[in-house]
């Protein structure tokens, strides 16, 4: 029997993501579930879905940048396209940047929702890091919104 | 889907991934994972100083419990890896804490485990920046030993 022998090296911002999401060193369990989307798929790269909702599966969706660049005192920078904005903003639901400082396997979260405006967006301040805390803010956020029926969030803890 | 099946993979998604970033960040030239398992979960290559490039399997175990001074591994396990003509590693990921364990699997653990006839307990060192340091010069050593041979 053979097997195909895989490298997975490279895309090491990807997985410090998936990790930090599924982090529950003060949870009972994770409170996410990530599902990588594939590099072909337009501006997500993941679906994450919450967990601990009874009967519902509610999610969010994610888009990863990831920077070798130290944060500054108030925040890391970022690189995105105006393009990836305006195509976040067209997608039913909450969605997401996450950007990630490689070195360090620090993640942080700004959110893209109505009234962001539709234009690159380059920094994320440093209080929006993924700590446990913010984790457990972001599960309510999204499970907040769902039950509302809009189009998509006006408002974000993480704008 | 069960909830325990859904549990159990993330579980084993969260050792992999650790397992995966703590090989990238000592800078290995490859990590390879097989795409259905065979004799063990990844193969890792480090360069050496004279341009080579030093290989060793690594068995990722996961878990969600504190880990003492040693892991049980079935035994059929230990003997594959450790008879094996490539050094190999057991890496257990405590998934909860983000925690990292590594011990090397050598042949001589089995008399120590004589009394067990399914499991052996591979005694294992957490891994932090002086563990991973020792770790460098371990491989380093490796590679000369199998090289020597």
């Amino acid at each position: 029997m053979t097997s195909e022998l895989r490298d997975v090296t490279g895309f090491r911002g990807e997985k410090i993501v998936e990790l930090r999401l599924t982090d529950y060193k003060t949870f009972p369990e994770p409170l996410f579930r990530p599902a990588h989307l594939g590099e072909k798929w337009p501006a997500i790269d993941y679906l994450v879905e919450l967990t601990s909702i009874p009967g519902r599966r509610l999610y969010f969706f994610a888009q990863v940048k990831s920077t070798t660049i130290a944060p500054s005192s108030r925040s890391l920078r970022i690189s995105t396209k105006k393009k990836d904005i305006e195509r976040l903003l067209q997608i039913p639901g909450p969605t997401y940047l996450l950007g990630v400082h490689e070195p360090s396997e620090r993640v942080f979260v700004r959110s893209v929702h109505i009234g962001t405006p539709a234009r690159a967006i380059t920094s994320i301040p440093l209080h929006y890091e993924l700590t446990a805390g913010n984790l457990k803010q972001l599960h309510g956020e999204v499970s907040r919104f769902w039950p509302t029926g809009h189009h998509k969030p006006t408002v974000s803890r993480f704008a | 889907m069960s909830a325990n099946n859904s549990q159990a993979q993330m579980v084993g998604r969260r050792a992999e991934l650790m397992a995966e970033l703590f090989f990238q960040s000592l800078d290995a030239a490859y990590v390879a994972r097989f795409e259905h398992a065979l004799a063990f979960d990844l193969l890792v290559g480090l360069s050496n100083p004279q341009g080579g490039i030093d290989n060793f399997a690594v068995e990722v175990k996961a878990t969600q419990q504190p880990v003492r001074s040693g892991f049980r591994i079935s035994r059929k396990i230990h003997e594959r890896l450790s008879h094996s003509n490539t050094p190999a590693m057991l890496l257990v990921a405590d998934v909860k804490q983000d925690r990292l364990y590594y011990g090397w699997l050598r042949p001589e653990q089995a008399a120590a485990s004589r009394s067990d006839r399914d499991t052996i307990v591979v005694p294992l060192t957490e891994i932090d920046e002086g563990a991973k340091a020792r770790l460098r010069e371990e491989l380093a050593a490796q590679g000369s030993e199998a090289m020597a041979a």
